[in-house]
């Protein structure tokens, strides 16, 4: 082998492996199925991209993503699924509400989703406080659940700080007069 | 001359256009795709320098 073409042979591997790193930021980086989750909670809509998961703190500790609510405002939840593979996805939601280890309630039992190919579809459900089958928490106490959704074999949590559904202030007596110091 | 400026561009467009998908979704990526892009990169960047080290430079 010549010189010259043991340097294009150097120069075409190198090539190779540039196509190659191109190809595995597609091929893992890109493709898949990705899910991003919106809610409405006191008239602001929170978005929990795909990459929130993705995070190191998120993964190791199996966090969930924290936000406050309000007694008695309803919430509305929006799951999209990104199919950005080459075939129809097919899978299960299920959506639960959770507290202490214990299940409180189902708002969505096995529903069907199917996503076309690069294609995203949405399911939509609304959590009322009301459905909890609690009261409303008292002045200075806050109450925490755990809304599970599980996608296939991915699950994401979001835990929900509910408090009070209006602050009731103590009403404020006469003020003594102090006695006069003789 | 030219051509130095043409390969400096396209050397300029390559990177940018790497480290464009690699801020985008290399936390996308798994722990063996990671493995394996660093693995090609540092072969790309062995294989450059043999080349340029083979032409002479």
């Amino acid at each position: 082998m010549t010189a010259k073409n043991r340097s294009s042979l150097y120069l075409y591997l190198a090539l190779v492996c540039f196509a190659g790193i191109l190809a595995i930021f597609v091929v893992d980086g890109y493709l898949g199925i990705y899910d991003t989750i919106y809610i409405t909670a006191q008239e602001h809509q929170q978005v929990i991209e795909p990459d929130y998961w993705q995070q190191r703190w998120v993964k190791d500790s199996y966090e969930g993503y924290s936000l406050g609510a309000r007694w008695g405002e309803p919430i509305p939840f929006r799951y999209e699924i990104d199919n950005r593979n080459f075939s129809t996805y097919l899978a299960n939601v299920d959506v639960s509400v959770w507290r202490g280890g214990q299940e409180v309630i189902v708002l969505l039992d096995k529903t069907e989703i199917s996503a076309a190919p690069f294609q995203k579809t949405v399911v939509d459900w609304t959590l009322q406080a009301e459905d909890l089958g609690e009261s409303s928490p008292v002045v200075g106490e806050y109450r925490e659940y755990t809304v599970r959704i599980r996608l296939g074999g991915m699950e994401r949590r979001i835990i929900l700080n509910y408090y009070p559904e209006a602050v009731v202030y103590p009403e404020k007596g006469p003020i003594p007069v102090p006695e006069p110091v003789r | 001359m030219r051509i130095y400026i043409l390969y400096g561009f396209g050397i300029l467009l390559c990177v940018s256009g790497v480290g464009y998908l690699a801020v985008e979704y290399i936390k996308y990526l798994s722990e063996p795709g990671k493995l394996v892009c660093l693995a090609l990169t540092t072969a790309m960047f062995a294989l450059f320098g043999k080349y340029f080290d083979e032409r002479g430079w």
